[in-house]
């Protein structure tokens, strides 16, 4: 499908459906961290590939990415992505330790409990908010190139147009300028239908 | 970056001479094809992201698919002077990035976008030489034209030839 017919209305209730997803994660991990978080407006995104994975870094930079793939009345995937230098300095804050060069398995471990805790915090305002059947499944974590994880996300979503759509919002912590980015990407026809759940169809 | 480096994006393809090097970064669950013409010295990479064309209603870009990319790659390498009988092929990429512990969210879409590929080199009788194929790693994958080597780069284990 094509994801630019939808209107500037529709858009904006989506972008209003990342602002609550992503503020409701931003403030669960706040209070685990006990720490100021700040977040960008989200983006309702409709790109091509190339310029949403442009917009986080270089194609091969090593990143975290935490995924969890979304069913019920709109399914999809979650993901939540973190730069390596973000990764430490979360981890830092959390574990209270040293963090550099290469993850350990407890230090992996540990990121993908936060995404899972984020990803489900951000999917159960969702369900809140529209009064949508959705349910989210056991998190996986893995550290590896941008450009390798965010096309199979997209891949493993359904979206194999030249261009796609994805709610995102980064979040940025404090002077450490800690930056992670979640994205909802929808499988073709769940946008549809939280639209229609909305009232905006 | 170097002069003659050409890149690949995401459900492209293209046909060089020496001393170019092709390049396509990043392929996760999609496949690289590599084919070099070692008489004619003529080279050409595609970057396919799903198994088979055939599934789908929308085909405006061929370089998605192995059915409709490797013949398309072929017919640009033939227009620098390639002849199908000298060439051969390396493949890498086809990983599952996402491993969860319930196999059954896992998807195998780099598994069946391998396998597809090589049922459409066998079709065209082109010889698979190489492949660094599956796993759960991010590939790079390089041409170089001027030698039709072929080589893979991870993050965790450098650059190595396929």
């Amino acid at each position: 499908m094509d994801y630019r017919k939808f209107t500037e209305l529709q858009i904006d209730a989506l972008r209003e459906v990342g602002n609550i997803g992503a503020g409701n994660a931003a403030t669960a991990l706040s209070q685990m961290i006990q720490k100021r978080i700040d977040m960008s407006v989200p983006e309702a995104a409709i790109l091509p590939l190339e310029e949403m994975i442009q917009k986080i870094g270089n194609e091969e930079d090593m990143v975290v990415a935490v995924i969890i793939r979304v069913f019920g009345d709109a399914p999809g995937n979650m993901v939540f992505l973190l730069t390596m230098n973000s990764a430490h300095e979360l981890l830092k804050m959390l574990l209270d330790e040293e963090s550099e060069g290469d993850l350990t398995e407890m230090q992996i471990s540990a990121l993908q409990e936060i995404g899972n805790i984020l990803t489900g915090a951000y999917i159960n305002s969702i369900v809140k908010l529209t009064g949508m059947m959705l349910v989210s499944s056991v998190p996986a974590i893995s550290v590896d190139m941008l450009y390798s994880l965010m096309t199979t996300a997209f891949i493993e979503s359904g979206q194999f147009d030249e261009y796609i759509m994805s709610i995102e919002a980064k979040f940025i912590m404090g002077k450490k300028n800690i930056k992670g980015y979640f994205f909802y990407i929808p499988k073709p026809g769940s946008l549809e239908k939280l639209i229609q759940t909305l009232g905006l169809a | 970056m170097e002069i003659n480096e050409i890149r690949v994006g995401i459900a492209d393809l293209k046909a060089a001479q020496p001393p170019a090097k092709i390049v396509t970064i990043g392929l996760g669950s999609c496949v690289g094809i590599a084919l070099f013409d070692r008489v004619n010295n003529v080279g050409g990479l595609a970057h396919i992201m799903l198994p088979d064309s055939t599934q789908f209603t929308n085909k405006t870009n061929p370089a998605k698919f192995p059915d409709l990319a490797i013949p398309l790659l072929l017919q640009e390498m033939i227009k620098l002077g390639a002849n199908k009988s000298f060439m051969f092929a390396k493949i890498g990429g086809g990983a599952s990035m996402f491993n969860f512990s319930d196999s059954n969210l896992t998807m195998d879409i780099g598994n069946r976008n391998v396998k597809s590929v090589k049922e459409i080199l066998l079709e065209m009788s082109i010889p698979l030489r190489g492949e660094d194929t599956g796993g759960n790693k991010g590939r790079t994958m390089i041409l170089d034209v001027a030698t039709g080597k072929s080589y893979i780069k991870t993050i965790d284990q450098g650059i190595k030839e396929i």
